[in-house]
């Protein structure tokens, strides 16, 4: 069946009532509700600004900064004014009119589709999707599990939530794929095993990335849709051979990772 | 658009951008008059977000600075055709935001012995950053709307109207409420898109 329409998927986001085969394909495609819950979020997102946030113009020292590092020193001389037109919610010139009257001409094309919204407020759908096949019983990373290589770089200590525990662990690139690297040491004796997670700062929202190595070990594919920005804190806990894909609540080491 | 006055005027004569995609585009190639176009036009929005998120001007300053110089340094990943460049910046805001209350945070660790629920005290207040970076980027990406895209999507979003009522208050069709209210949102979720690679 071919995937519902942006500018349809728009009408539900809205309270509209748009054809009913799109209701319906919506249940069914995991792709046209993610894109469905993007349009809510913006919805949601534009309802929570309704007291417009004031801004302001960095000092002047930020620019020189700049260029100092980067080395740019013919723009140096030439600090930039900020353009008065700036702030986000002043009129815009005719020119921006044009670029955004064709943007919204192809914005219901297939040239959108596949795009994904990164923010934050993307990452509910992601987790869900995620969430979805870990819970199927054959995990995605499963299939792509090598030997551990190692992500280069040095590693950020984790805390211990046990006090024999030892861990850290770093993100970056392995073979061309983003990974995170993670070491134990000193794990409690279990008859289960021990699980890698990715969650936001609030502990609510988790990622399962994977199982740790017998040592201690693990190097750990991660999904490009997976936004670090929101999930920046890895977890290993210890888990019981019961069948269920749920954090168990005994964690072992918890802390933010390096990235390299 | 102000520009600045006569100096700027004159670069604009070697080809300074003047729309958002300019802007854009340059930034991807290189052009290192679009990093200063870039600053210029988007510098308030980054500042300002970092500023609010952390409360601090010189940790503000700073983040400021790192977005666009890690911006600049990993323009390869940004993709003109895949997102808009304050969408992509804004992504990196995060990042550098979510960075600096990480160092923070450590700093305070290694001034005191942390109890566990202290911990928790500055998990609660790090909670806020993004909703922060959403409700500027939001403003700014509905600047850059048709007018009439804005108008029915301001009625919406903060007068909390409904599609009727904004079109008896406007005068519009109700169809073309709609078709506006359709419209904006797909081009405001598009605007709102960060690239692949914004969190590097
Ligand atoms: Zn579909």
């Amino acid at each position: 069946m071919p995937h519902s329409d942006l500018d349809e998927l728009a009408m539900l986001a809205l309270g509209d009532v748009p054809p009913p085969s799109v209701a319906a394909h919506v249940l069914d495609c995991t792709e046209c509700a993610a894109e469905l819950a993007d349009l809510r979020r913006v919805l949601d997102v534009g309802r929570s600004a309704a007291e417009p946030l004031e801004l302001v113009e960095p000092p002047p020292e930020v620019w020189s900064g700049i260029c100092a590092e980067l080395g740019l020193s013919s723009q140096g001389a030439d600090s930039p004014t900020l353009d008065e037109d700036s702030p986000a919610y002043g009129s815009r010139p005719s020119s921006q009119e044009d670029v955004s009257i064709v943007a919204d001409g192809k914005a219901g094309g297939d040239g959108s589709r596949r795009r994904r919204w990164r923010s934050a407020l993307a990452l509910a759908a992601a987790a869900a999707l995620l969430g979805a096949a870990a819970g199927s019983g054959l995990t995605w990373w499963a299939v792509d599990r090598q030997e551990p290589s190692t992500v280069a770089g040095t590693s950020r200590a984790l805390d211990p939530l046990l006090p024999s525990a030892l861990g850290s662990a770093r993100m970056g690139d392995a073979a061309g794929q983003r990974k995170l690297d993670v070491k134990v040491k000193g794990l409690p004796k279990t008859t289960g095993y021990f699980e890698v997670w990715l969650m936001d700062r609030s502990h609510k929202k988790l990622i399962s990335m994977g199982v740790l190595g017998s040592d201690g070990h693990a190097v750990l594919p991660v999904p490009d849709n997976v936004d670090l920005v929101e999930y920046p804190i890895v977890d290993v806990s210890v888990q019981e051979f019961n069948g269920s894909p749920e954090h168990s609540g005994n964690s072992v080491v918890r802390g933010a990772f390096a990235s390299t | 658009m102000s520009w600045g006055g006569p100096r700027v005027l004159a670069t604009s004569l070697y080809g300074v951008p003047t729309t958002d995609e300019d802007i854009a585009k340059g930034f991807a190639l290189g052009d290192e008059a679009c990093l200063a176009a870039a600053y210029r036009r988007w510098g308030s929005l980054v500042y300002s977000a970092a500023s609010r998120a952390l409360g601090d001007s010189e940790e503000a300053k700073d983040v400021a600075q790192q977005v666009f110089i890690g911006a600049w340094r990993g323009r390869a990943g940004f993709r003109p055709e895949r997102g808009t460049l304050p969408g992509w910046l804004m992504g990196i805001t995060r990042f550098k935001i979510a960075d600096a209350l990480d160092q923070r945070s450590r700093r305070r660790r290694d001034l005191e012995a942390v109890s566990a629920a202290k911990a928790e005290d500055t998990l609660v207040a790090e909670a806020t950053p993004n909703a922060i970076v959403d409700q500027l980027l939001v403003r700014e990406c509905l600047a850059d709307l048709s007018d009439a895209q804005r108008q029915v999507l301001e009625m919406t979003f903060f007068d909390d109207l409904t599609q009727m009522q904004i079109a008896e208050r406007t005068g519009l069709p109700l169809g073309t409420v709609k078709t506006h209210a359709r419209r904006g949102l797909i081009a405001l979720k598009r605007k709102m898109e960060e690239v692949d690679g914004a969190a590097q």
